[in-house]
């Protein structure tokens, strides 16, 4: 539940995001899957990450049809999104590396 | 768009037959105002279906399979708090940062400033006051029953639309009261307009009015019925409003969303 207060929450459904839209369900396989299971989040902490991010004007949200009577929450990146995901990537980045140094020199 | 709340009541959102009770758990609990609260409520009905699909695919039997959804998509009540945190109105966050006294005279005085303005407006631009005396002693008790009627419904509208408080104890308000004290303000305009004409009556008939003055006392009798089904109509549209709000909002018709069955 912490992720839902961290922003390494919010960056990693931003990055689940950056090749596409997505329902919240894909959101969190997405990440079990790519990560290994290592970045695993919870719908506990998806829904409110989400909710705060689409608040943020970072995803837009949308409902999409999918059957009679049936629809899905579809979210999706918007431009000021793409932008804090790229300043986010460039952060990370760069502790990565600082960090990837120090644990080589250990 | 089905909403999750009529899923609830009435099966329209798909997973609303095996997390029926899961779902109604969950629109108690959540502390998120309408429509957003409803919004989530189909979120997560669609994200349960997809899990338990996911599940089923796996070859997990039916059951098995519902609990494994609920199990990974349920949120718990960390997360439950995060969202009423993330989905507070701001008219809410705006009150709770004022001194508790300060808030104590916030609301009512919300409330109370537009119908005393309304009041005010009628009576300087109207010879209200005049057209009430004519009335005699019945319109204070259409007044009182007309001003109560209304007040009712803005007090629900208030904190309905405004303040957007839906919680369990602040929906169980939603009762037809303002409707029944609009009939008992139409039918007390109506009475005191027919006593008012039957001592009028009497009096001409005593011979204490003349006969030119007849027209002018029914006239001035008839400002109690027209008071009251003035103020009688008011409250009936501003209920229909209220009404309408509420369906727009996607607020339950219920009083408050049903009990979990044992």
């Amino acid at each position: 539940m912490q992720e839902a207060q961290s922003p390494r929450g919010a960056f990693l459904v931003l990055l689940a995001l950056r090749d596409g839209p997505k329902h919240g369900y894909e959101i969190a396989a997405h990440l079990k899957e790519r990560s290994g299971g290592v970045f695993g989040l919870s719908f506990g902490a998806l829904y409110p990450i989400l909710h705060r991010l689409e608040k943020d004007g970072l995803v837009s949200g949308s409902w999409q049809e999918v059957g009679p009577a049936k629809k899905k929450k579809v979210y999706a990146l918007t431009r000021k999104g793409e932008a804090a995901l790229g300043a986010e990537k460039a952060r990370y980045l760069a502790f990565a590396g600082a960090l990837s140094k120090l644990l080589r020199e250990a | 768009m089905a909403s999750a709340t009529q899923g609830i009541a009435g099966g329209a959102q798909a997973p609303g037959g095996p997390f029926r009770e899961a779902l109604a758990r969950f629109e108690r609990e959540l502390d998120v105002p309408y429509p957003e609260r409803a919004e989530l409520l189909d979120e997560i009905a669609s994200d349960l279906e997809a899990a338990y699909a996911a599940s089923r695919a796996r070859g997990l039997a039916e059951a098995e399979a519902r609990a494994a959804a609920l199990r990974e998509v349920a949120p718990d009540a960390p997360a439950l708090r995060a969202l009423a945190e993330v989905h507070r109105p701001a008219a809410r966050r705006a009150m709770e940062r004022l001194p508790r006294a300060a808030r104590a005279l916030a609301e009512p005085a919300a409330l109370f400033l537009p119908f005393a303005l309304v009041v005010f407006l009628l009576a300087s631009e109207v010879p209200l006051v005049l057209f009430l005396r004519e009335g005699g002693a019945a319109t204070v008790l259409v007044l009182l029953l007309g001003g109560l009627a209304l007040l009712l419904n803005l007090e629900k509208a208030f904190r309905w639309f405004v303040l957007r408080d839906h919680s369990p104890a602040s929906l169980a308000g939603h009762t037809p009261t303002p409707l029944y004290l609009a009939a008992a303000t139409a039918l007390a305009g109506l009475g005191g307009t027919a006593l008012n004409a039957y001592v009028v009556l009497a009096r001409a008939g005593e011979g204490l009015i003349p006969p030119e003055a007849l027209p002018v006392g029914l006239r001035e009798s008839l400002s109690c019925a027209v008071t009251g089904l003035a103020l009688s109509t008011l409250s009936v549209l501003l209920h229909g409003a209220v009404a309408a709000g509420r369906r727009a909002l996607r607020l339950p018709e219920r009083r408050c969303p049903p009990a979990p069955i044992p």
